[in-house]
């Protein structure tokens, strides 16, 4: 499929490398030239510098005969006009990233529908309905949601005395028999491995698990003897997407205190909620957390624009005393030291926009990927009448080694795999993939990445 | 799944007289064996207990679910029964327990029971039926009302 990319940011780059290693015949429009030249000489995709607010610029990019626009600049309003400029041009799907939530939320005086969008994604709500995830369930690190939200993929780490350390794989399915959950990768010292039945699980590791959302409860005695509530929530950055969060808690019950160090922003920020406390002040001021008792805090949520800064503040907040920190950094080239120092969550808004916007493309066998921070997918697919592990067992598939299926979903039900289980057309199978195996796997379930028609 | 199906009448007991997990499991696996539905009670206790070490059953709001296999059985049973004073059975949110539901499936049950579990953990996120059955005169009483309840379900 011919694809055109308006806006080659981190999303627009990461989603031009994900399309064109997927075949797709890519081009990208952008106003700064060094991001142009970057993806020209490092993609094997058509790379065009110029404002794409332009129709000369668009034509230049080949809009006439692209198949899908994707406008994913830092600025909603070049997004606009991007999508309306295509559907001048008869492109026929049209996505958008669309930041202010004025344009995306119920009531909307323009819906994107009008504004010629067919797909709009919407960072903030994303990150709003992800954070809330972390905020319900003690001692998750990472969460998914596959199936329609029925199976979740999360995270844990593993903490002292967790009833669960010490405990084998295989000792921990005897005992569970009759609970929906699979432990489907440890995370020790920073490094996945896929679990087997001899592995013991430590205290300090951490552990993918998927889970039918029915047994979370279960699950979570597990890891912890007690539940800390979280009750005291202290967010720095008041950023229109922080404003919204904080309503969300205020209207949970949470006890939420701002810190943001425009004073304007700040004033903002009040006006807009009616308990959240909110501090002018920088997320490095000791007098200022010593003033809010950052010892109390159960979260602290760096949640600015500014991904030093988040950091910074998130480090000292924990110094301070507060029990979790989670951080959002916008640079992906963050994430893998932040686990080692010592943040508990961090969250790639752009990574999440990149699979947000996937998710809505793919289509028939994959139905969605989640990319672990640690080098692995998590991937749901489907199983095709015509695929060569239909109607088999599992124990006569040949599976790669550098994977696990860690659930089958069947007429919306999770089944936890093993070897007697036939795999059924209409069936659609979890597995997590180390980057070995994913070829192998595209070639077991014949798996063709294919696109969706938009109405 | 009906909860009817998995629970009868004469396997609901309206007042525990176990204070802690240990006797409240005890007195729920001794029921089953005055029922004539298992014999080893002593064994299926073992296993019950071996669950709870892995982590509580007691999933909050007062509720516990207490579960394992069997190879007695040929069919998903249960026991309700009721604490009026509550029993402290590790639950994340500490909170006694006054509700325990335990669920028993045959050895090679496979995927009955993760519907059975589901749908008692479901029927007993409502508040109201939490409610009347702590105000329920006796195990008649309740036992309709956890069938009520659970015909509202589809």
């Amino acid at each position: 499929m011919r694809i055109l990319i308006v806006g080659a940011g981190i999303v627009g780059f990461n989603l031009a490398q994900e399309l064109s290693q997927e075949g797709h015949d890519v081009a990208i429009v952008d106003m700064d030239l060094d991001r142009t030249r970057r993806i020209s000489d490092t993609l094997d995709v058509m790379a065009i510098h110029g404002n794409a607010c332009k129709p000369s610029v668009l034509v230049r990019a080949g809009i006439k005969s692209t198949e899908m626009l994707i406008a994913v600049t830092e600025k909603d309003e070049i997004n606009l006009l991007a999508c309306s400029l295509a559907s001048r041009f008869n492109v026929p799907n049209r996505f958008a990233r669309l930041r202010d939530m004025e344009f995306t939320t119920n009531g909307a005086v323009l819906s994107p529908q009008d504004l010629f969008i067919d797909q709009a994604i919407n960072p903030p709500q994303i990150m709003i309905e992800t954070i809330l995830k972390f905020l319900e369930t003690p001692g998750v690190v990472n969460v998914a949601e596959f199936a329609d939200g029925e199976v979740l993929l999360r995270e844990f780490d593993v903490p002292e005395n967790a009833p669960i350390s010490g405990k084998s794989i295989q000792d921990i399915r005897n005992i569970t028999l009759m609970e929906s959950f699979l432990i489907v990768a440890i995370v020790r010292n920073g490094e996945l491995v896929l679990p087997k039945d001899e592995d013991i699980i430590h205290s300090g590791d951490r552990f993918y698990t998927l889970v039918d959302k029915e047994f979370l409860p279960f699950l979570l005695p597990m890891l912890n003897k007690t539940l800390d509530e979280v009750e005291k929530v202290i967010i720095y950055g008041a950023t229109p997407m922080a404003i919204h969060l904080a309503k969300a808690l205020e209207e949970q019950g949470h006890d939420v205190r701002i810190i943001e160090p425009s004073r304007e922003m700040a004033h903002v920020a009040a006006d807009a909620l009616k308990k959240t406390v909110v501090m002018h002040g920088s997320g490095t001021d000791m007098d200022l957390f010593n003033e809010i008792n950052m010892k109390e805090a159960d979260f602290f949520l760096a949640l600015s624009d500014d991904d030093e800064n988040n950091i910074l503040s998130a480090l000292l907040a924990k110094k301070y005393g507060a029990k979790r920190a989670l951080v959002i950094t916008n640079d992906p080239e963050y994430l893998p030291i932040l686990d080692s120092i010592g943040m508990d969550i961090t969250i790639n808004p752009r990574l999440i926009t990149v699979s947000a916007i996937l998710k809505h493309l793919r289509k028939g066998r994959v139905m969605s990927v989640f990319k672990l921070i640690e080098d692995a997918e998590v991937m749901e697919i489907g199983v095709e009448p015509d695929s060569s592990i239909v109607d088999k067992q599992i124990s006569k598939i040949k599976f790669p080694k550098e994977a696990i299926i860690g659930a089958i979903l069947r007429k919306g039900e999770m089944l936890i795999p093993n070897d007697e289980i036939t795999l059924e057309a209409g069936d659609s199978v979890i597995l997590v993939a180390l980057p070995g195996a994913i070829e192998k796997i595209e070639k077991l379930f014949d798996r063709k990445r294919s696109f969706l028609p938009f109405r | 799944m009906k909860i009817d199906e998995i629970l009868k009448k004469e396997s609901v007991i309206a007042n525990l007289a176990g204070k802690n997990k240990l006797d409240v499991i005890k007195e729920m696996t001794e029921c089953l064996k005055k029922n004539n539905i298992i014999k080893d009670d002593q064994a299926l206790f073992e296993t019950l207990m071996e669950r709870e070490k892995l982590g509580s059953t007691g999933i909050g709001e007062n509720v516990a679910i207490p579960h394992g296999k069997s190879d007695e059985l040929t069919q998903i049973i249960t026991v309700f029964a009721r604490s009026l004073n509550g029993v402290d059975f590790e639950s994340l949110d500490q909170k006694p327990v006054h509700f325990v539901c335990m669920v028993i499936a045959p050895a090679h049950s496979t995927g009955q029971h993760l519907k059975a579990l589901a749908r008692i953990s479901r029927l007993f996120k409502n508040q109201g039926l939490r409610e009347g059955i702590l105000k329920s005169e006796d195990a008649d009483a309740i036992y309709s009302l956890l069938l009520e309840e659970d015909s509202k379900f589809i």
